[in-house]
């Protein structure tokens, strides 16, 4: 048995292997939602700890959320578009949907931002009890996801303007962040139906 | 307590023996592998080459390096050129600011912590804009790498170098 | 899984249609949910239940419709990775909410 088994492409000056970059990304996304998971376990133990202050369904303001959760929701989509557009090779079509996933991403951190300052002047801060220290943790966390998605999405933009051709580079990178991004809309489903809407149900 | 100063003076008595008698066949070993060893990283020299493995090891079973031994299977393919991955300092720095951040976060130096990560930031971004497409070690490189680093081992010299170690004795 | 030969590796090919139809479906399960909630047809445990399951059925849309995580050879390493994920999750939150309870129940905490 002295033949190797591979697999006889080659053909090649030397072995040039199919990038896993995607998959070594997609394997990071699962560590990160097991990080989420223990944030939500966390947050499920502490969601009626309100140690006599104020209570979720005081000051939660569920149209914020619904509309945050539009904005994210509809990045998504954008994003998608902006991968099809890759597909095609129609650089300028990318950036624009880029573009627009970009505005509708920074659309939903303000609102978030401004929804943590109501609160937080509210005398609801992360200090004021368990539920809202577990609260800014979760939510807090996922809004930080979201700013470096966002950054991300600045940069790859930037590298996709020096170099319109698109290489496998590029595209790749845009597939990375495109399972980052759909990623985040998942934890995000999460977080309103199991922080939010059931905070008040 | 003297049994311990006995197990340090051993160690000592073992690293001068071995730096007085490194030139003695039995002491010297060209091919990484002085231990009959039976996995893959005995299959390689010591220190190893910059791209680690020729070849990507096909492993047909377990121990692979040793059955390969055992039943004299070569490698029969041809040495190819091997695509290495760009060097990059990016890494330390990173870990230096990584460690400026860890430091302050613990004593609440909060500029130094925003620096940090501000630094941190600054090098992985600025990472990203570089080609870093590697750079590629001609087959003949790899060949004469090879062939310098270790000449071919086959189970026949082991046996030989071990009775020369007793004849040493 | 080294062995797969495609110029593309692991990147799905995308359709716009694809993503339109999980986009509708994800915002009836919105709808939905937020519905059930404000108009207090849901309320209580059943409540919970109810977005537990409009929540789980979106995130099978998104894996499917935007991730595009299914069982053809390009993706099976995704799928199975993710639901060996999802079963550490499910072991970890309910790990959590079962052993804390039981904690509760048996120190008669408030």
């Amino acid at each position: 048995m002295s033949q190797s088994t591979l697999p006889a492409h080659h053909a090649q000056e030397h072995e040039h292997q199919p990038s896993h970059s995607v998959f070594g990304f997609w394997s990071y996304l699962m560590t990160d939602c097991v990080l989420f998971a223990s944030l939500f376990a966390t947050f499920a133990m502490m969601a009626q700890q309100f140690a006599g202050g104020p209570t979720a369904k005081d000051l939660f303001n569920l149209s914020d959320v619904a509309l945050e959760t539009a904005l994210l929701l509809t990045s998504s989509l954008t994003f998608g578009f902006a991968m099809i557009c890759a597909q095609r090779k129609n650089t300028g079509a990318v950036l624009a949907w880029l573009f627009v996933t970009f505005l509708l991403g920074a659309g939903f951190l303000w609102l978030e931002v401004h929804e943590f300052a109501h609160l937080i002047a509210e005398g609801a801060g992360p200090q004021r009890s368990a539920f809202w220290s577990a609260f800014f943790t979760l939510v807090g966390t996922h809004g930080l996801h979201v700013t470096m998605g966002l950054v991300w999405l600045v940069v790859l933009a930037v590298q996709i303007v020096k170099k319109p051709g698109m290489d496998e580079r590029e595209v790749r990178r845009l597939a990375c962040l495109s399972l980052f991004w759909h990623f985040l809309d998942i934890v995000w489903i999460c977080v309103f139906s199991f922080v939010y809407l059931a905070s008040v149900v | 307590m003297g049994i311990i100063a006995l197990g340090v003076a051993f160690q000592v008595a073992q690293i001068v023996v071995s730096v007085i008698r490194r030139d003695q066949p039995a002491y010297r070993d060209v091919t990484g592998d002085p231990w009959e060893g039976r996995t893959l990283e005995w299959s390689i020299s010591s220190p190893p080459p910059v791209y680690n493995f020729a070849h990507v090891p096909a492993v047909l079973e377990l121990d692979d390096f040793a059955h390969a031994k055992e039943t004299g299977r070569k490698e029969t393919r041809s040495f190819r050129d091997i695509h290495m991955p760009s060097n990059t300092s990016a890494g330390f720095f990173v870990g230096v600011f990584a460690l400026a951040f860890g430091f302050a976060a613990i004593w609440h130096i909060w500029w130094l912590a925003i620096a940090g990560l501000v630094g941190i930031a600054a090098i992985v971004i600025g990472y990203s804009f570089a080609e870093n497409a590697g750079y590629i070690i001609p087959a003949a490189t790899v060949k004469a790498t090879e062939e310098r680093n270790r000449p071919p081992k086959s189970p026949a010299q082991a046996g030989a170098a071990r009775e020369m170690e007793l004849e040493v004795l | 899984m080294a062995n797969t030969h495609t110029t593309h590796s692991d990147i799905p090919h995308v359709t716009v249609g694809g993503y339109l139809i999980g986009f509708v479906l994800a915002v009836v399960l919105t709808v939905t949910s937020f519905w059930l909630v404000t108009t207090g047809k849901a309320s209580g445990e059943q409540g919970l239940i109810w977005l537990a399951v409009l929540g789980a059925a979106q995130v099978v849309v998104h894996v499917m419709f935007f991730l595009h995580v299914n069982t053809s050879k390009g993706q099976r390493w995704h799928a199975l990775s993710f639901a060996y994920t999802i079963l550490m999750s499910l072991v970890i939150i309910v790990g959590t909410v079962w052993v804390m309870h039981n904690v509760h129940m048996l120190m008669m905490a408030r």
